[in-house]
């Protein structure tokens, strides 16, 4: 009996489990005593009384800007009676506060609460730390615009307003993280974005339980619906151009206070290949740019795997002409050519990160050092052939011309699946791979749209702005990925 | 459930791990074979098979040589394995040469094995050797490369390339083999004191070598056999102005046609009519005559003059093929498409090719003078 | 996800499921089987074969769509269709166990000599197995993938067009068959178009806007086509004797491209049809998958695609040699074909019952 219902419940689904609701809290009115409980202890806690007219100010003072404190608080209250105290907190500017939660809410957002008789009144006097616009480090184009996003939401958000000029853009704005408590903002056009996506975007950004989410990077990974796979599924970007170009083409973008990258969805596999550097040249020349990088992307994937099942399985592919000098530069190391293959990439990616880590000041000077001096040393010393150094080094360059990092570190991780499986079964290995993430990638999918658009589901049109970048007068209608209700690019319904 | 499928996991990727193991032919611990060569030495009862292989070095300057008596390639094969201190393979092999004696007595048998052994390409090229293949192999004093296998090698690829000599390699001789229309060739090498020459093509019928078309005449061949891309001409023409004049035609192309002109009571044992066309054209770059390039008429004299030599040194060059009843042209496939099935099957192709009237004509077209105007 | 397959989808996938199985022997088996120029030949049998296609068509309309399933059971107790469900899905691991097999048999001729052919066996199962549990659409896509990476290497025959002679192609016609014009030899050459039947299990995943007889017949024709092509540079290439003597002779197509940075292209070009072999074991396995989830519907997900893989990887352990492999290959084959026939002609009969019965019961009222 026990063996069959094992079997049975090894087969059959058992029943759905119940899940239970959260009830909401209860609100709490906020008293001073109570707010004074919460942040004591903390040398940037401020409470300034005014006897004379019986009025409690509290607040942080490493949030709020001295001109601010000023005009709200220190004149309107020094030298005040009763009666202009109300006057005073009439003004638009002093918002009424009925739950405790809240109160405390605003006080950490850099406002400051005023208590007066009975009721709690918030007033915003917050001037929050960050730096200016600069370029973004890490995705620099040649011609084109240098401004980046920063770390305060505000500053990003007003970025955009001022590239994208239209009444029907919309922010929402919600928050994450249990101790946080981080502002993210979803932006999209009104008519050019599918609501669906908007909402279900919402819905998982709410479902959120994290204690803090500092970046979009990491918000990304919580709202996404396959957290295995290797693959990026929200594009991110530092370029206010690069979001204002997915905002119109009908995608929605989030952010994240204290993050200077947006996040964008819905995203292909193929998008994170594109940069906004080849709307900027001219179609031919971009044409030929993501051509490259499509090569690229071909060549750090396989060229080290193929050496190394080329020199340990299938030594007849090597035309006579090489097979000498390729026996020749191998003849003194000790390795087979799988662990040659694998002791130099992964010392390239110690480089890599290393240099990542340095300050410039010593970055270059370790770049020179190690790739030169050692690879140069390591040759010499028969541990590597020079033909490895070439393909390991070649292979290294390729990642880099993709213009998304975070898709770039995915593919370097696969390069080291495939250099092993060329190791183990030669071309039928590295093939095989390739199979088994051609058939990974068919199964991610992102916002609901598969992740190989547009190669399956097939769309002929969107080629042109994929593996192409088709001339202006061609792309006449906006990708079938953003679903969106309004397809001519040319035109927004009134 | 969840500890066991690790263990599963873990396991199947270590045994995955060993899969390939045995398969490995890490390049610089396999020795690669270039060159085999196959001939008969002793008399009489004693005639044997010899086997000789180079394996090169990758240093590009000497090569491995084995030689060693056996009864077939593979046994000598095993024998070598012994000897050298990596694993000898055959995937790179790139010319197989047959000794003359050996070639008199068919090839076949000792091709079998290359057309089965998938590692080995169908790329090589086969080769009669005039002079001892060993002996070839062994020397590595050639100026124009210093192993014999690499020089062999660039020799004939350049020579093929210009269409100077028929391309043989393992796939068309193996293709001509077994078409009963037409008769495979091969390249005859011969050595010489400071180098290796293309001395010829061999003959064949079926898979033995019973004759041997000159070095000098080997451009009429190509001429014959398939059509020429870049060669160079040079002709001796004999003419009625009692003077031997000579005439070389470079960057020379050329097309062949060959019809079927009639093939009337072909049972009964008549002979039958085929008309070979060949049109060729090139650069006039040397003429030691009489003649004058300005003009037009003494144009077009030299012209005729050069379709008759051409048109009696490829009907001597066709009347040496039918006595040695070797077809490497081919004509056996135009006639098979021209008669019917069953009459084919009975045809014996090598008397009927013997008999046949065939019959040239040569169209010349001289393209340029060169530089010069007269 | 529940999306519907679209046209391409299914063509590309047809293509790749067709395109694959018999095709490294095909040249020298329609040599063997019909002598001269038996390309002509094989036309016809595409010609045979679509109107197998179109016979699936009928009963798709006549159906309106419904699987076949529904019709059956609607006409047929329960208990007569389980066991032959049963034993079709059993029978159909075993073409995706021979058809997947086969192609590592092929491969351990070629390259890897001495290794344990069931360990890359397994190997390849286990990528069946991810694929089988994606939704069909997801495998779909994944076939489109692999077509875009694999249709390149029709353009290879250009190499040969240098050696390509047309007076080898000779003027007979079926001339020189070994074995004699008999219809099992014909039917051998057939089997190279075993695929397109596989769309009946497809019937609950497409609707209207799929048109999935345009999917399928492009796919079909478009392996045809492409065979054609490969047969007729073959039979101008090698001459005919020889043809028949080679085993696998586009393997030796592929032996004479030589190219100045790669030689002997083969070692790359015959794996990369390792895809194709995955689109068809993983089709077959998908077909024998859908006979089980009917029998028991309400099992959990992964379970019945994990029993079937193994039961695919275990049926491997079966034939061990290449002539043995090719021999119960053929014989599966064999009865492919025949199911491809009989069942449609079943439904359409079964249909018209039903639409009589209607009829009746009509008139009654």
């Amino acid at each position: 009996m026990d063996i069959f219902a094992k079997i049975k419940h090894f087969f059959v689904a058992g029943e759905q489990e119940k899940t239970t609701v959260k009830e909401p809290e209860k609100n709490e009115h906020p008293s001073l005593e109570h707010t004074i409980r919460q942040f004591e202890n903390s040398m940037d806690f401020i409470h300034r009384t005014y006897p004379h007219c019986k009025v409690d100010v509290i607040y942080l003072a490493f949030l709020v800007g001295n001109d601010q404190l000023l005009q709200e608080i220190i004149q309107p209250f020094t030298d005040a009676d009763e009666e202009q105290v109300k006057t005073v907190l009439s003004r638009s500017q002093y918002v009424v506060v009925v739950d405790s939660k809240e109160c405390i809410n605003g006080i950490l957002n850099g406002k400051a609460a005023v208590f007066f008789r009975d009721s709690t009144y918030l007033v915003d006097i917050a001037k929050p730390a960050g730096r200016s616009i600069e370029q973004s480090e890490t995705e620099t184009v040649i011609s084109g615009p240098h401004d980046g996003f920063v770390e305060n939401i505000g500053q990003n958000l007003g970025v955009l307003r001022q590239r994208l000029k239209s009444s029907h853009l919309k922010f929402i704005k919600l928050e994450v993280g249990e101790v946080t408590k981080n502002v993210v903002v979803i932006a999209y056009i009104e008519g050019l974005a599918n609501q669906e996506i908007v909402d279900e975007l919402i819905r998982r950004i709410q479902r959120i339980e994290y204690n803090a989410v500092t970046d979009s990077n990491m918000l990304i990974q919580f709202i996404d619906e396959n957290p295995n796979s290797i693959f990026p599924q929200f594009m991110t970007t530092e370029r206010p151009d690069a979001i204002v170009s997915k905002l119109v083409a009908g995608r929605v973008a989030g952010f994240v206070d204290g993050s200077p990258s947006g996040f964008t969805c819905p995203t292909a596999f193929f998008d994170f290949f594109s940069s906004p550097d080849d709307y900027y040249q001219r179609w031919l020349i971009g044409t030929a740019l993501r051509v490259l990088r499509f090569i690229g992307f071909l060549i750090t994937i396989s060229f080290t795997a193929f050496y190394v099942s080329v020199t340990t399985y299938h030594y007849e592919m090597i035309p006579h002409t090489m097979l000498l000098n390729l026996t020749e530069s191998r003849a003194k190391v000790p390795f087979p050519p799988l662990l040659e293959a694998l002791l130099m990439e992964t010392t390239i990616e110690l480089l890599r990160e290393a240099g990542a880590r340095l300050p410039t000041k010593v970055g270059q000077t370790i770049g020179i050092v190690g790739g030169i001096v050692i690879g140069q040393a390591a040759v010499q010393a028969g541990f590597t052939s020079n033909i490895l150094i070439i393909a390991v080094a070649t292979s290294a360059i390729a990642s880099f011309v993709i213009p998304s990092y975070i898709m770039s570190a995915s593919i370097r991780l696969i390069r080291f699946g495939l250099i092993i499986m060329a190791g183990i079964l030669g071309n039928l290995g590295l093939l095989m791979a390739i199979g088994m993430v051609v058939i990974h990638l068919a199964g991610v999918t992102n916002m609901g749209t598969s992740y190989l658009t547009p190669l399956a589901p097939i769309n002929f049109k969107d080629m042109l702005d994929t593996y192409i970048r088709g001339p202006f007068w061609a792309l006449r209608s906006r990708p079938t990925i953003v679903r969106t209700p309004n397809k001519k690019i040319n035109k927004m319904r009134k | 459930m969840s500890i066991n499928k690790r263990l599963l996991m873990t396991l199947t990727a270590v045994m995955l791990m060993l899969t390939g193991c045995t398969d490995q032919h890490i390049i610089e611990r396999a020795g690669f074979v270039r060159t085999i060569a196959y001939d008969l030495s002793g008399e009489g009862e004693n005639t044997k098979l010899r086997v000789t292989v180079s394996i090169p070095k990758s240093n590009h300057e000497d090569a491995i040589v084995y030689s060693t008596m056996a009864e077939s390639g593979k046994k000598a094969k095993m024998i070598f394995d012994r000897q050298n201190n990596r694993r000898l393979v055959n995937g790179q092999l790139r010319q197989v040469i047959f000794g003359e004696r050996l070639a008199r007595r068919g090839v076949w048998s000792n091709m079998d094995t290359l057309t089965r052994d998938p590692s080995i390409g169908s790329r090589l090229h086969i080769i009669v050797a005039e002079s001892d293949p060993h002996h070839i192999l062994i020397r590595n004093d050639y100026p124009q490369g210093p192993t014999a296998g690499e020089y062999i090698d660039t020799l004939i690829r350049t020579e093929a390339k210009a269409g100077e000599i028929p391309d043989t390699t393992l796939y068309t001789f193996t293709r001509d083999y077994y078409d009963d229309g037409i008769d495979p060739v091969a390249t005859i090498l011969k050595e010489e004191k400071e180098a290796l020459s293309v001395d010829g093509i061999a003959l064949f019928k079926n898979d033995q070598y019973v004759g041997k078309i000159d070095a000098d005449d080997r451009m009429f061949f190509a001429l014959l056999h398939h059509g020429v891309r870049a060669g160079d001409l040079n002709v001796s023409i004999q003419t009625d102005r009692n003077a031997e004049e000579q005439a070389t035609l470079e960057y020379l192309s050329s097309k062949r046609r060959i019809k079927v002109l009639s093939t009337r009571d072909i049972r009964e044992g008549r002979p039958i009519q085929v008309a070979l066309r060949i049109r060729l054209s090139g650069s006039l770059l040397e003429y030691i005559g009489a003649l004058d390039m300005k003009k037009r008429t003494d144009q077009r004299k030299l012209e005729a003059e050069l379709e008759k030599t051409i048109n009696r040194k490829c009907q001597k060059l066709i009347d040496h093929m039918q006595e040695k009843k070797s077809d490497p042209m081919g004509i056996g496939q135009y006639v098979r498409n021209s008669i019917p099935h069953s009459v084919w099957k009975q045809l014996k192709w090598e008397e009927v090719f013997s008999k046949a009237d065939i019959s040239v004509h040569v169209d010349v077209k001289i393209r340029d003078y060169g530089k010069m105007l007269h | 996800m529940n999306e519907k397959l679209s046209a391409f989808h299914i063509a590309t996938l047809i293509y790749m499921i067709e395109n694959n199985i018999v095709l490294f022997a095909l040249p020298r088996l329609v040599a063997e089987n019909m002598g001269t120029n038996g390309w002509v030949g094989y036309i016809f049998l595409a010609l045979v074969s679509t109107g197998n296609i179109l016979l699936y068509l009928v009963v798709y309309r006549m159906g309106k769509g419904r699987s076949m399933f529904d019709i059956l059971e609607k006409s047929l107790s329960k208990w007569i269709l389980y066991p032959v469900y049963a034993g079709l899905a059993v029978f159909y691991i075993m073409i995706a166990s021979f058809v997947g097999k086969n192609f590592f048999l092929i491969f351990q001729m070629i390259s890897f000599q001495t290794s344990n052919v069931m360990f890359i066996f397994l190997l390849f199962c286990i990528m069946v197995y991810f694929l089988l549990i994606k939704p069909v659409y997801s495998i779909g896509k994944a076939a489109t993938v692999f077509a875009f990476m694999t249709w390149w290497t029709l353009l290879l025959t250009s190499y040969q067009a240098r050696e390509w002679k047309l007076v080898r192609l000779t003027s007979y016609f079926f001339e020189d068959p070994a074995g004699g014009q008999v219809l099992h030899n014909w039917a051998e050459v057939y089997t190279s178009f075993i695929g397109y039947e596989l769309c009946i299990f497809l019937f609950p995943y497409v609707n209207k806007k799929s048109k999935l007889f345009k999917g399928v017949l492009y796919g079909h024709l478009l392996t045809a086509l492409a065979q054609v092509i490969v047969l007729l540079t073959a039979f101008g290439f090698f001459s005919f004797q020889q043809l028949q003597s080679l085993l696998y002779p586009i393997i030796d197509m592929l032996d004479f491209i030589e190219m100045p940075f790669i030689n002997r292209v083969e070692n790359l070009v015959f794996v990369i049809f390792v895809f194709g072999n995955l689109i068809s074991t993983t089709m077959f396995s998908f077909a024998s998958l859908s006979m089980v989830k009917r029998i028991f519907p309400k099992t959990r997900p992964k379970r019945l695609e994990f029993l079937i893989v193994l039961g695919v990887f275990i049926v491997g352990f079966y034939s061990k040699y290449l002539s043995q492999s090719e021999y119960q290959l053929r014989r599966v084959l064999f009865t492919e074909i025949g199911i491809a026939f009989i069942l449609p002609m079943l439904l359409i009969m079964v249909l018209l019952i039903q639409k009589l019965r209607e009829r009746m019961n009509s008139h009654e009222h």
